[in-house]
């Protein structure tokens, strides 16, 4: 190891790569993960081989011994909360993208997730329909409606191509580039959140 | 097929469907679709718009929805072309047309089962339309065939000589029946396409439809009244015919929504109707520059010569304005003295002009007519620019307007002071070169005016720009010598090179004489029809007549003398 290197620099650089990214989801770090990992099982030995065998090394005085040895602790408990940190703001980054997205991942933002996260997503999104449908009779949408309407329509201009588009009363709509439509504010929340529909000015 | 109740057989109708509203370009049509779309969102109607700049566009856009049922509102496109024929309209679909421009395609008329087009009650009996026996040829193919299969058996009998001579002398007749009903058909159709013109405002006749659903509103008004004054700023029609709508159709409106003595507050829209200057947007900027580049102030000063600018002060003086006054922002003057300027300028100009005046609390006043002229800019050209982006540019122009915010003034500010005085000034300017260097020149039956210089994008495919700027040319043409009044201009324009126009095209477009005597309150103008005949039988010619008014064509810069000839020797036998 480098002399230079510090001991948590891999954990502190994990923390960092989310800090300078506040708004999406860079791909998980796979190869850092491992090395904290690593760094975390080499200190848990060196402390446990020195509890094992407490005379261990005549040259250095007990004393030193316990000092390194709560030097490694502290260090692993710190490595530790990076570690946890990163992925405990993952999860919520990943939460927030139910609430934008659906159900449905796009593949650009997938590809960044590691196999556990996107377990973690379908499992949190099967929640969050069970608990949907468990409200009420038929269910409440909770994503529909996150800020009070004035009215039932909303005047929106398509962004990007679209193609057919069925309405809740069965109307089909065709949303091409550079249209202005009037459509029914719930039906077309989703497709506002995906940046295909913008809404114009009232 | 036309309708008149705009209530029963077209707005109860469309609502219950979604509605797909195909907007042409313009100020008119813009403020026709607000109108129309408040209506629609008062009732939860689903509805599309799509704006178009031609024809292509239009079809593009009817193409995408082929296999849809849902009613069609073309504003302001097409209706001067049979709309079944050249444009692909969708089988299951019903096209309800809301058009200014006449006269009416009598396919479109005749046409019973998808087309129907809005008109006033008034006005229909004074369109003319022929008779629909005189101009469709009943179908007698059947009738021609069982005729034939009787003559073979007829020669089969022996004894039917008689009965052959007949059918001869009967189909000799019947064809040159058949003749005559051609050459009459085609003398009507010629008289009924003769001229081309504007009638009212579709964006009025929308206000007449929201008043007869109780839904009409000072805000609605507003929309109307930049609707009708932009035909009038856009030289689509005359002062008279301006006038003649403001007092017969808007009256009712003007009483409603501008009573005399009404309470001033802090967030009341208040329309007034009243005289006004004719002046582009001297309120927003000081007198001596919208002088010098009016149409009137220009011609009777002749401000392009070198003695231009001795004149200009002259007159100035005579009518009594001090230049302090003239080069201070209008705005700034104190009210007593800019009531005291404007009766001395109103005196002057003589031309009797009244527009609409929006007030909004205290806030400053924006007077209907630069508020179509600043959003006619915007929302025409640079055709480069996504029609959408530029139909809600110039809508928020429009309701920049009547909207509180300061930083909606800022959009009022931009469009005027950055791109419309601009504009005017490069008009004059334009106008002062091309008499200065005498680029007019008579050439028999017209005069033409060719410019060679590139003028930039964000005004050379405008029509606003474009009229204004014939308009203003011929008058001080005819001002600069007498005699010459009597002949209609031309203008061509190279038209700048981008991503959907290649080089090397000319956008032409024309006007009729000075002295013309209109009739109606209309411009009534047979450029339209002389370019679309001059067009004709030329199939080696590369023009394109893809904006909804066929005066404004672009063409090849190589064919333009070709189709001048052509159009010289039409405009000299029509005779004006």
């Amino acid at each position: 190891m480098d002399a230079h290197e510090g001991i948590a620099d891999a954990a502190i650089r994990l923390v960092q790569e989310l800090k300078h990214n506040p708004n999406i989801i860079p791909p998980y770090d796979a190869t850092l993960m491992r090395q904290c990992i690593d760094t975390l099982n080499r200190l848990y030995d060196q402390n446990a081989r020195s509890l094992m065998d407490p005379t261990g090394d005549p040259s250095i005085s007990p004393e030193q011994i316990t000092t390194q040895r709560e030097q490694r602790t502290a260090a692993i408990i710190y490595i530790w909360r990076c570690t946890t940190a990163y992925i405990h703001e993952r999860a919520c980054r990943i939460r927030s993208l139910r609430w934008r997205f659906g159900g449905i991942l796009p593949i650009s933002i997938r590809n960044n997730l590691s196999e556990a996260e996107i377990e973690f997503f379908n499992s949190y999104s099967s929640a969050l329909a069970d608990f949907q449908s468990s409200l009420g009779e038929s269910g409440v949408n909770l994503m529909a409606n996150t800020e009070p309407p004035k009215h039932l329509f909303v005047q929106v201009r398509v962004k990007e191509d679209y193609g057919e588009f069925e309405t809740n009363d069965g109307n089909v709509v065709i949303l091409n580039k550079n249209s202005l439509h009037s459509l029914p504010r719930q039906d077309c929340e989703m497709l506002i959140r995906r940046g295909i529909l913008e809404i114009a000015n009232p | 097929m036309i309708i008149t109740r705009f209530k029963e057989d077209f707005y109860n109708v469309v609502r219950k469907t979604h509605v797909l509203m195909i907007t042409s370009n313009d100020v008119d049509s813009l403020c026709t679709t607000a109108i129309l779309s408040h209506l629609f969102t008062c009732d939860d109607v689903m509805f599309t718009v799509v704006p178009v700049d031609g024809y292509e566009e239009l079809n593009d856009a009817l193409r995408a929805r082929q296999d849809y049922t849902s009613s069609i509102v073309l504003i302001n496109c097409a209706v001067t072309c049979p709309i079944l024929e050249i444009l692909n309209v969708p089988p299951n679909s019903t096209v309800f047309v809301v058009d200014s421009r006449r006269p009416l395609n009598h396919f479109n008329v005749f046409e019973a089962n998808q087309i129907r087009i809005l008109v006033n009650e008034a006005e229909r009996s004074s369109l003319g339309i022929p008779n629909l026996d005189d101009v469709i040829a009943k179908d007698e193919d059947s009738e021609s065939d069982d005729d034939d299969d009787e003559y073979s058996e007829g020669s089969n009998d022996g004894g039917g000589r008689r009965n052959i001579i007949d059918r001869v002398t009967r189909r000799a007749v019947r064809k040159e029946n058949k003749r005559l009903w051609e050459s009459q058909k085609n003398k009507i159709l010629w008289q009924y396409y003769e001229y081309n013109w504007h009638s009212t405002s579709t964006a009025v006749q929308m206000l007449e439809l929201a008043a007869e659903l109780d839904r009409a509103s000072a805000e609605l008004m507003w929309y109307a009244a930049i609707g009708v004054s932009s035909q009038y700023t856009d030289r689509l029609i005359p002062i008279e015919g301006y006038t003649d709508t403001c007092v017969t159709r808007m009256k009712p409106f003007i009483t409603k929504f501008s009573p005399k003595n009404a309470a001033k507050s802090d967030d009341l829209l208040r329309i007034s109707f009243g005289k006004e200057l004719p002046l582009a947007l001297y309120t927003h900027w000081n007198l001596y520059n919208a002088m010098a580049v009016n149409e009137y102030f220009a011609c009777k000063t002749k401000n392009w010569t070198q003695k231009g600018e001795k004149n200009m002060k002259e007159l100035l003086a005579k009518m009594g304005i001090t230049l302090v006054e003239t080069s201070r922002k209008f705005e700034s003057i104190e009210s007593k003295q800019k009531k005291e300027l404007i009766e001395i300028l109103d005196k002057e100009m003589g031309i009797g002009f009244a527009s609409f005046t929006v007030h909004l609390g205290y806030s400053g006043q924006v007077n209907a007519a630069d508020i179509a002229r600043a959003a006619a800019l915007r929302i025409e050209s640079p055709h480069n620019v996504e029609p959408m982006d530029r139909f809600q540019a110039a809508l928020r122009i429009i309701r920049a307007a009547i909207s509180g915010p300061k930083d909606q003034q800022v959009i009022l500010v931009d469009a005027f002071e950055r791109s419309y005085q601009k504009m005017l000034k490069m008009i004059w300017h334009l106008v002062g070169t091309a008499i200065n260097q005498s680029e007019i020149v008579s050439t028999g039956a017209f005069y033409l005016m060719s410019s060679q210089r590139a003028i930039s994008a964000e005004v050379a495919e405008s029509r606003h720009f474009l009229l204004n700027f014939t308009h203003f040319l011929l008058k001080a043409f005819a001002c600069s010598k007498r005699g010459r009044s009597g002949k209609p201009l031309i203008v061509t324009f190279p038209l700048p090179q981008s991503e959907k126009q290649p080089d090397g095209w000319h956008v032409v477009t024309g006007i009729m004489p000075l002295a013309t005597a209109f009739e109606d309150n209309t411009f009534k103008s047979i450029i339209g029809r002389a370019f679309e005949r001059a067009a004709k039988d030329q199939q080696n010619m590369q023009l394109s007549f893809d904006s909804f008014d066929n005066s404004i064509i672009t063409m090849r810069a190589t064919d333009r003398a070709r189709f001048f000839d052509k159009l010289q020797s039409i405009l000299e036998t029509s005779g004006i």
